[in-house]
Formats: C-alpha cells, sequence, structure tokens
C-alpha cells in the first residue's frame, strides 16, 4: 500500500486497485480490510490524509498521501527484500535476470 | 433493482464494523465494496458475485473483531498507562499460552504421547465403525425421495418365514388395481454371460419399463424401455451400467446402437444408466426389459420370480398403502383357492421399505459393534481422566509454587485448558487419520463382508461429531484438576518437602476407574472370544461332505447354441478330459454348489402319500433342494451313504432312480424304508414316470453351514435329460486331487477352452474358500471385535500400570522405612502386586456379570457356543489377571528397588 501511494496522492479504491495491478492479481484487497489498514498507517504516522479540498461534497473520497516517515519505512522494507534477492541470488536459488 | 438490493445489503454489512470507524469510511467502504463485486464479476463470471459477498462479509466480520480487539487494548493502556504484560492482545496471550502447553507437553512426552494414542485409538475406532454403521444402516439410497420406495412382495406363511417373489400376472394385477402407488415396477436379477471374445459372467436385471421412472433414474445416454420393448417377439435391446459401458466400450460416447452379446445372442444397445446405479446392491451391470405376455398369465401364476418396487402417491403414508394392500387381499380372498391369486390367507401381500431386507441381516451385528466401540471410548475417557489425574498430583506442587508467586487463578486456568486443547487436538487428529486407514483397510479386506460397502466413506458430521468429543474430553480432563487448587492444602504444599499428592479422595477415584475399565475390558474380550469360537465352528462344522483337497468351478452354456442333449454331452465330455489329468483322482459336476444355495422348494408326489388335491392342482409335498449330478458326483464329494447305494453308469441308461438325503427320508418316510419307494418330481408337468428310490445319503449343508440341512433330492444329468428333455445350463464341477488349487487352475482352464474357447470359467477356487467364504460376515464381525477387544485391553493395562505406578511413589517413604527396618523385597512385591490384583479381581468380577447379561442378548451371533461358555470365560479370566500381574509388575519392581538410604536421608 505504501508502495502505491508512492507515486502520489490517492483515494482508498485507487490504492486498492493499485495493489492489485503491483502484485499482478496476488493480493486482493477487502473494503473492511483496507480501510482498516489505512487507519493503522495514519496512526504509524507513515501515511497522512490530506484536507478536504473546499470544493468537494461530503462523502466524496478521501486522498491519502506517503509522509517522510513512510517513504523511509517503505524504502527500508524493499532494500531488505532486495537484500534477501541478492542474497538468494548469491546462493543460485534464482535465476539471473 | 438489483443495485437498490445490493446497495441495502452493503449497508447492512457495514453496520458490522464499529460505529467509530464507519464513521470515518462508511461511504467509501459501499464505493470499494462495489468495485470489489465487479472485479470479482469480471474474475469469474456470475459466480464471482456470491463469491465478492462471502469475501466481503468474511472480511467485515474479521476486520470488526480485530478493530474493537486493538480499541479495547489501547483503551486499557491508556487507563493504566502501562504496557504490562498481563495486558498483552489476546492474539499474544493466546501464542503464549500455546507455547506454554506445548513446552509443558513436550517435558511430559511419555504422559503426552500415551494421552494422544488413547484419544486417537478410542475416536478412531469410533468414527471408523459410526462411519460404516451410517453408509450401511442409514444413508438413504441413492435414488430421489429414497425413503417414498417400497419393496413389494408376496409371502406363502405356511411354507416360509421370509418373503417370497410375485408371478409377472400378479405383478400386473397390483399395479394396475394399487391406489396407494403412482408408480410400480418388477425386476428379477440373475446372472448372465456378457461378451463375445473373452466373455465374462456378470449380474442382468430385467425390469419392466415401469421400473426406472418408478426409481426416478435416467439413463445418461440413450432412451429408457418402453412398454413396446417387453412386448413378447420385441427386439432384443439392453441398457448398459456405467461400469460395463467404462470396461466392455472403453467409454465410448456412440455406443448407443452398437451390439452386444448377451448369452451368445446380439443385442442393440438404447443406454447407459449414470455411475453408482445399482439396484439393492446386486452389482447389476445389464438391463434388459422383461417380457410380459398376458397371453401366457392363466398358466404361469405359480412361477414367482419378480420383485415389485413401488413409489407412494404424493401423502400416502406407509399405513395407508398397507391397508390397501389388505383392500386388494380380501378382493382375492373372494374367488376360490385355486384361483392362486394374492389373498390374506396363505399368499397374502408383503410390503416394506425399499432396501431394509438388504441390510435387515447386519443391523444386529453392526449395532453390536457399534455399542463396543462406544465402550472403547469409555474406557479411553477413563484412561484419559485417569492420566491427567495422576499428571495433577504431580503438577500440584507446580501449581501452587505458581500460586505462591503471584500467578492469578484465571492464568493457571487457562493454562490447564491450553494443555487440555492441544492434547485433544493432536489426539483427534490422529483419531481421524487411524479412522480412515482403517476403514480403507476392513474395506479392502472384506469387500463383501457387509451390503452397500460402496457407499461407505467417512462422513463430514461423524468427523465433526468425532472432533467435538475428542477437544471436550481433553479439556474436561485437563480443567477437573483445577477445582482441586481451591484445596487450602494447596498453600502448605509450598512448604513440603516432597510432593504427595492430596491423599485420599483422587487415589480412591482412580481406583474405581481402573476397576471399571478392566470391567469394560472383560466384556469385550470375552465378547469378542464368544465370536471368535463362533466362527471357528462355523467353520468347521460338518459340512456333510469332505471338503479337503477338493477344488471347484463353474461353467454355464448359452442356451441359444447348447440345447439340453448339448449341455449335457458337454458336461459329460468334459468330466471326461478332467479325469484324465495327472493328479486327479475323482470328478463329479453338480447343478447346486453348497453351502449357500437358494432354496428350489418344488412340489413332489410321492407314491405312497395320497394327493387329494382337487384335479390337475399339483401335490403339496415341496423338497427344498433339486440336485442334478453326473455319475461319481457323491464319490468325489465324499458324501456319506447312509443306506442304499450311488448312482452308477446302469442307471445312465436304466430304469428311472432318485437318491433322497437323511432328512427326506425322515420327514416323508418316517419309520417306512424309502429305498424301492417311488416319487415324481415336478419335471414335465409330472407326465414323467415314476422314480425309484435306491439310495439314502447323509446331509449336505445347503442353506447356509448354520442352518440346519433341508430335504434334499439327488437326480441323474443324464435320466432328466433324456426322460424330461431338460438339463442344468450352469453345471458345477468337483475336482478331488492331491494338488492345489492354484497349481490345478490352468489345466482345469485348459480343459475347458480346448471344447470351447467362448466359455468363461467362473468361481475357481477350493471347496474350503467356498465354505470360509460363507462365513465372511461373522468373520469380518469376530476381527473387528478382536481388535477393539485388544484395544481395550491394552488400555486398561495403561490405566493399572499408571495407578500402581502412583501407589509406589506415593508410598515410596513408607517402603523405604519398611525396608530400613528389614522387610524382604519379596514382600513390598507382593503387597502391591496383591493390591493390583484387588482391582483387578473386582473388575473381572463386574465383567464378568456383564458379559453374561450381554451374553443372553448376543445369543442369536453365536453359533455352537453358549453365552456362559466355561472355556471361554477361564480363558478371559486368565488372559485379564496375567495382562493385570504385568502392568503392576514394573511398579512394584520399583518399589522393592527403594534405597532406604536416600529416603531416610529424605525425612531427616
Amino acid at each position: 500500500m505504501l508502495m502505491a501511494l508512492a507515486d502520489g496522492e490517492l483515494h482508498g479504491l485507487a490504492i486498492m486497485n493499485a495493489v492489485l495491478e503491483q502484485t499482478h492479481g496476488a493480493i486482493r484487497l477487502w473494503p473492511a480490510m483496507l480501510y482498516r489498514n489505512l487507519d493503522r498507517l495514519l496512526v504509524l504516522g507513515y501515511i497522512g490524509e490530506l484536507p478536504a479540498k473546499a470544493t468537494s461534497m461530503a462523502g466524496s473520497p478521501r486522498f491519502f498521501r506517503l509522509t517522510p516517515l513512510g517513504r523511509k519505512a517503505c524504502t527500508a522494507e524493499a532494500q531488505r527484500l532486495s537484500d534477501v534477492v541478492e542474497t538468494a541470488r548469491s546462493k543460485r536459488l534464482l535465476g539471473k535476470t | 433493482m438489483s443495485g437498490r438490493i445490493s446497495r441495502i445489503g452493503l449497508r447492512a454489512v457495514a453496520r458490522i464494523l464499529p460505529r467509530w470507524f464507519r464513521a470515518s469510511a462508511s461511504s467509501e467502504f459501499e464505493t470499494a465494496a462495489h468495485a470489489c463485486v465487479a472485479r470479482e464479476r469480471a474474475r469469474f463470471g456470475r459466480l464471482g458475485v456470491p463469491w465478492a459477498w462471502w469475501c466481503i462479509v468474511l472480511d467485515t466480520v474479521i476486520s470488526s473483531i480485530a478493530l474493537r480487539r486493538e480499541a479495547r487494548v489501547s483503551r486499557r493502556q491508556a487507563a493504566s498507562g502501562s504496557h504490562g504484560h498481563a495486558g498483552g492482545s489476546t492474539m499474544e496471550q493466546l501464542t503464549l499460552d500455546t507455547r506454554r502447553a506445548w513446552r509443558a507437553c513436550w517435558r511430559q512426552r511419555g504422559f503426552t504421547a500415551v494421552a494422544i494414542i488413547t484419544i486417537a485409538l478410542g475416536l478412531g475406532a469410533n468414527t471408523a465403525v459410526f462411519s460404516v454403521v451410517y453408509g450401511v444402516l442409514w444413508r438413504p439410497l441413492p435414488y430421489p425421495e429414497a425413503g417414498r420406495l417400497h419393496r413389494i412382495a408376496s409371502r406363502f406363511p405356511q411354507q416360509f418365514q421370509s418373503p417370497f417373489p410375485m408371478s409377472v400376472p400378479e405383478f400386473v394385477e397390483f399395479r394396475d388395481r394399487t391406489r396407494a402407488y403412482q408408480d410400480v415396477g418388477a425386476y428379477y436379477i440373475g446372472e448372465v454371460t456378457v461378451g463375445a471374445e473373452t466373455p465374462e459372467r456378470t449380474q442382468r436385471a430385467l425390469v419392466t419399463p415401469e421400473l426406472l421412472p418408478t426409481l426416478k433414474v435416467a439413463p445418461v445416454l440413450g432412451r429408457i424401455f418402453t412398454p413396446d420393448d417387453s412386448r413378447p417377439g420385441a427386439a432384443d435391446v439392453v441398457t448398459l451400467s456405467w461400469s460395463a459401458w467404462q470396461r466392455l466400450f472403453a467409454g465410448d460416447p456412440d455406443v448407443v446402437g452398437q451390439q452386444v452379446r448377451i448369452n451368445d445372442v446380439p443385442h442393440a444397445i438404447v443406454g447407459v444408466m449414470p455411475a453408482g446405479f445399482d439396484l439393492l446392491d446386486r452389482r447389476v451391470d445389464i438391463l434388459q426389459p422383461l417380457t410380459v405376455d398376458p397371453a401366457t398369465f392363466p398358466g404361469s401364476r405359480a412361477e414367482h420370480y419378480v420383485f415389485l418396487i413401488g413409489r407412494l402417491a404424493p401423502d400416502v403414508t406407509e399405513a395407508q398403502a398397507r391397508a390397501d394392500a389388505d383392500r386388494l387381499q380380501r378382493e382375492g380372498d373372494l374367488l376360490p383357492a385355486a384361483e392362486h391369486v394374492l389373498n390374506s390367507g396363505h399368499h397374502p401381500i408383503h410390503i416394506e421399505p425399499l432396501g431394509a431386507q438388504l441390510v435387515a441381516d447386519v443391523r444386529g451385528p453392526l449395532l453390536l459393534l457399534q455399542g463396543a466401540v462406544l465402550l472403547v471410548l469409555l474406557v479411553a475417557c477413563a484412561n484419559l481422566a485417569n492420566l491427567f489425574l495422576a499428571r495433577a498430583d504431580t503438577r500440584l506442587r507446580e501449581y501452587a509454587v505458581r500460586t505462591a508467586l503471584g500467578a492469578s487463578r484465571r492464568q493457571l486456568f487457562r493454562q490447564m485448558l491450553a494443555e487440555g486443547l492441544l492434547i485433544g487436538a493432536l489426539g483427534a487428529g490422529a483419531g481421524v487419520l487411524l479412522a480412515q486407514a482403517g476403514l480403507s483397510t476392513l474395506l479392502a479386506v472384506n469387500p463383501d463382508a457387509v451390503p452397500r460397502a460402496g457407499e461407505i466413506r467417512l462422513d463430514r458430521a461423524v468427523l465433526m461429531f468425532t472432533l467435538v468429543v475428542a477437544v471436550l474430553t481433553a479439556v474436561v480432563m485437563a480443567v477437573v484438576p483445577f477445582a482441586r487448587l481451591r484445596s487450602p492444602a494447596l498453600a502448605t504444599m509450598v512448604s513440603r518437602s516432597e510432593s504427595r499428592g492430596v491423599a485420599g479422595g483422587p487415589a480412591r477415584w482412580r481406583s474405581l476407574l481402573v476397576v471399571a475399565e478392566v470391567a469394560l475390558a472383560v466384556l469385550l474380550v470375552s465378547g469378542a472370544g464368544l465370536l471368535l469360537r463362533s466362527v471357528w465352528n462355523l467353520t468347521h462344522v460338518d459340512v456333510g461332505f469332505d471338503r479337503a483337497r477338493l477344488t471347484t468351478f463353474s461353467v454355464v452354456l448359452p442356451g441359444a447354441s447348447y440345447d439340453a442333449a448339448r449341455r449335457s454331452a458337454f458336461f459329460a465330455d468334459l468330466r471326461r478330459r478332467l479325469r484324465v489329468i495327472p493328479g486327479v483322482e475323482a470328478v463329479g459336476s453338480m447343478s447346486g454348489l453348497p453351502p449357500l444355495r437358494s432354496m428350489n422348494v418344488s412340489d413332489t408326489d410321492f407314491e405312497h402319500i395320497p394327493n387329494d388335491r382337487p384335479h390337475g392342482e399339483p401335490p403339496i409335498e415341496n423338497v427344498d433342494y433339486f440336485q442334478t449330478v453326473s455319475v461319481g458326483y457323491i464319490e468325489a464329494m465324499g458324501i456319506g451313504v447312509a443306506r442304499g447305494r450311488v448312482f452308477d453308469e446302469r442307471d445312465t441308461t436304466g430304469e428311472p432312480t432318485v437318491i433322497i438325503n437323511a432328512q427326506l427320508a425322515s420327514q416323508f418316510f418316517g419309520e417306512r424304508n424309502p429305498l424301492g419307494a417311488r416319487l415324481k418330481p415336478p419335471f414335465g408337468g409330472f407326465t414323467l414316470p415314476w422314480f425309484t428310490v435306491v439310495g439314502v445319503l447323509e446331509d449336505v449343508k445347503q442353506g447356509g453351514v448354520a442352518a440346519s440341512s433341508g430335504t434334499e433330492l439327488y437326480m441323474l444329468d443324464d435320466q432328466i435329460t433324456r426322460l424330461a428333455g431338460q438339463s442344468p445350463s450352469q453345471q458345477h464341477l468337483v475336482v478331488r486331487s492331491g494338488r492345489s488349487t492354484a497349481a490345478l487352475a490352468p489345466t482345469l482352464r485348459e480343459a475347458v477352452m480346448a471344447i470351447d474357447p467362448t466359455l468363461p470359467v467362473v468361481g475357481l477356487r477350493s471347496m474350503d474358500d467356498v465354505i470360509a467364504g460363507s462365513v465372511s460376515e461373522p468373520r469380518f464381525l469376530s476381527m473387528l471385535l478382536s481388535i477393539f477387544a485388544m484395544v481395550t485391553l491394552a488400555l486398561a493395562a495403561i490405566g493399572t500400570y499408571g495407578v500402581m505406578a502412583y501407589l509406589v511413589t506415593e508410598r515410596r517413604r513408607e517402603f523405604g522405612i519398611r525396608l530400613a527396618l528389614g522387610a524382604d523385597r519379596g514382600r513390598i512385591l507382593r503387597l502391591v502386586v496383591g493390591r493390583g490384583l484387588l482391582l483387578m479381581f473386582a473388575g473381572l468380577g463386574i465383567g464378568l456379570a456383564g458379559a453374561m447379561a450381554m451374553g443372553r442378548l448376543a445369543s442369536t451371533m453365536l453359533f455352537g457356543v453358549s453365552a456362559f461358555d466355561p472355556v471361554t470365560i477361564t480363558g478371559v479370566a486368565v488372559l485379564i489377571l496375567s495382562v493385570g500381574v504385568a502392568a503392576c509388575l514394573l511398579p512394584a519392581w520399583r518399589a522393592t528397588r527403594v534405597d532406604p538410604l536416600i529416603t531416610l536421608a529424605e525425612i531427616r
């Protein structure tokens, strides 16, 4: 979800679709799970909610963006995974790309 | 419209979420949910919509539980201002409990293993047997609304107990006049030879066109039979079973319209039945129309060979159907008795639920078996209680220390619960595996021991029941010791130098449990012992002939290419060829193979019994079995000759002669000398000359080894062929030889092939196997019961060992002091073993009393052995006591190894 927000500000539904796309359909988010995780990321300070636009009406979607802390966490996780892949490759568990 | 419904539905689903969460995300939740539904529809088509809904609801429920829990935890943390361990989330607590339980179980590996094995054995046996009982007795037959199907038959109460088939005219009258059944069909099942190059014997059902509509089963290919198919002279058509279609035509989809040879006559295939279709567990492979020819009705009223299946009309009850049958019978009562119609006097209608007669014979044994495994479960539970009580004793000190260090009762309870759950779950898992393995082994070893074996499988309902019982048992057992933590003695235990348990109460309970276990084991072991003896008696019963070194097989000659004279000549030729095989001592042939024949019950005219029936009516003297045999048959079988002589070559061309068995002699001749008397078998409507009785043979078991022999008449094949123009198309050959059946088999097959290579050799096996096969049901039952008895015995031994070991631990100090004071070790040994034997004797007494009470109930399943059989009872007593002594010996030996110095030092 953090990765999906790395490209810019998105609303909940767009995040759901982005995650589906990034993982080639492997991770299917469902609504309650999606908003619960967004809430947790908000509490952890990894993402922030954009202030509602003046023109928006009640019930229009909330937009989220990555905070610097969230970007750091995302980078760290990606780095860790990349290290894992590197190690796996060095042990010839994966083919060369 | 559907959009509105889904909006309302989604709003309802959203209400599952906590209010504060809903407030921030409600409208978006709905939008996202709609998107999800669309996404899944794109993925799975129409099915995607319900799937998406299911996922959304599940996701919402799980998330809302998690949200509420998180909220509670954060509230509590805010209130206490701490992040203390006790306040960890339920999830963390659960993981912690499981880890602790795992460690506790691992520390006491022996205990855990025994507990798991105990649960697995008790539950595995129960699940397997209940699956059999359910599959055989209670699962509905595989027809739509099977509960509304009845088997309709007739009865001849004066002659037989069991239901008897109807004749075709009786079927037509019943079908046309019944008001209770919406559909009635009739069937007759028999064997035929199918195929041309590699012919095989298989089951064929002749059915009326109404039968399949009555069962509400339709062919998967082709059509059902029409009334035209059952008219006399109609084209030969056939419907194949699914397996015959696969076997003979490799599942060819264009099979309809092709030809198949049945009894050497080509038949056109018009249909294929669905997989799993059968008629009353007879493994029917071929369906053919039953010819119904009203022109023959006047003469065929007495030819009873079809059973009827009726489907109750809507809103008609079984009682109303019986009342309607009564009405039909009363109409028959008005006609003269000689008309041979269904009437309430000597030829009433018999109605029973379809399938009832199929399982009637096994109902008692199966329920007995279910009772037996419930006892096993009971013993397993008692054992489990025993194990947990014993463990609680040893762990009381641990609990006491932990309480003293500030563990709350709640925490201790949770840990005990977790341990119980863990052991219960592991035991249940092992039990299910055991049940599955046991079930498939049983069915593989004894495929024919119970009817409907094909429908037996591990049932989901049974599995759920098993799991619940397992977990519940383990939890109760684990938590029971918790009640004892209340004991004020607990506080003082910490200061004790040694855990001695809380003496008195639990020890007494545990002894009682052992007594109960032993009693139940005695019950099962003696039951199994009696059954084993029954089976031994059944397989060693005197069947009336010498079954050793005897090989048998049969050949069936198709009527199309073999008339009576050719049949007789064929078998004479075959016997000649068999006789010259090296090692063959004697050869004979017969029309019916003992010991499981169906009765012939044919009217026979005895010259000395006056026939006072109205003119043209057959005599009423019924002979149970007719046996058409060859010269040399009686010698080959080794049947004892009571009086007179056997058939010889003179008889093949000479005067008509018969041989009777001893029971026929006593029933129809009484004190008279039967030799030289004359009688007429019913061939050709009593137009044959009189047959002279030339010999009396010892009785041969024809209707089962456990039944009485019945009356039997032996006739010579050559004479019947010559005089009546009849000869059985199927004959069973018997070959007496020093060589084994396996060694003889190829030569026997070659002899048949040499005459006609298209004929299959059927049922080639030794006569011992034939006899053993006839008692497969009691053998299966006794085998199972023996296994359960052994399991129970093992459990009881474990229980006894546990109690004695505990006793020794508890009294270690006492033994130490005794030894220090000069008691000799033998005395201690005797003390411990004596205590164990006391429990054993108590259990033995109760168990034997119970076994005798039960034995009377089960006496119908016993053969040649009384429920109070002294040999069995003595054997059981010796077995139980020796197992008991063995279980006591290890603890007793440990008691004598107590080092008095160490014990005394401990006391100080």
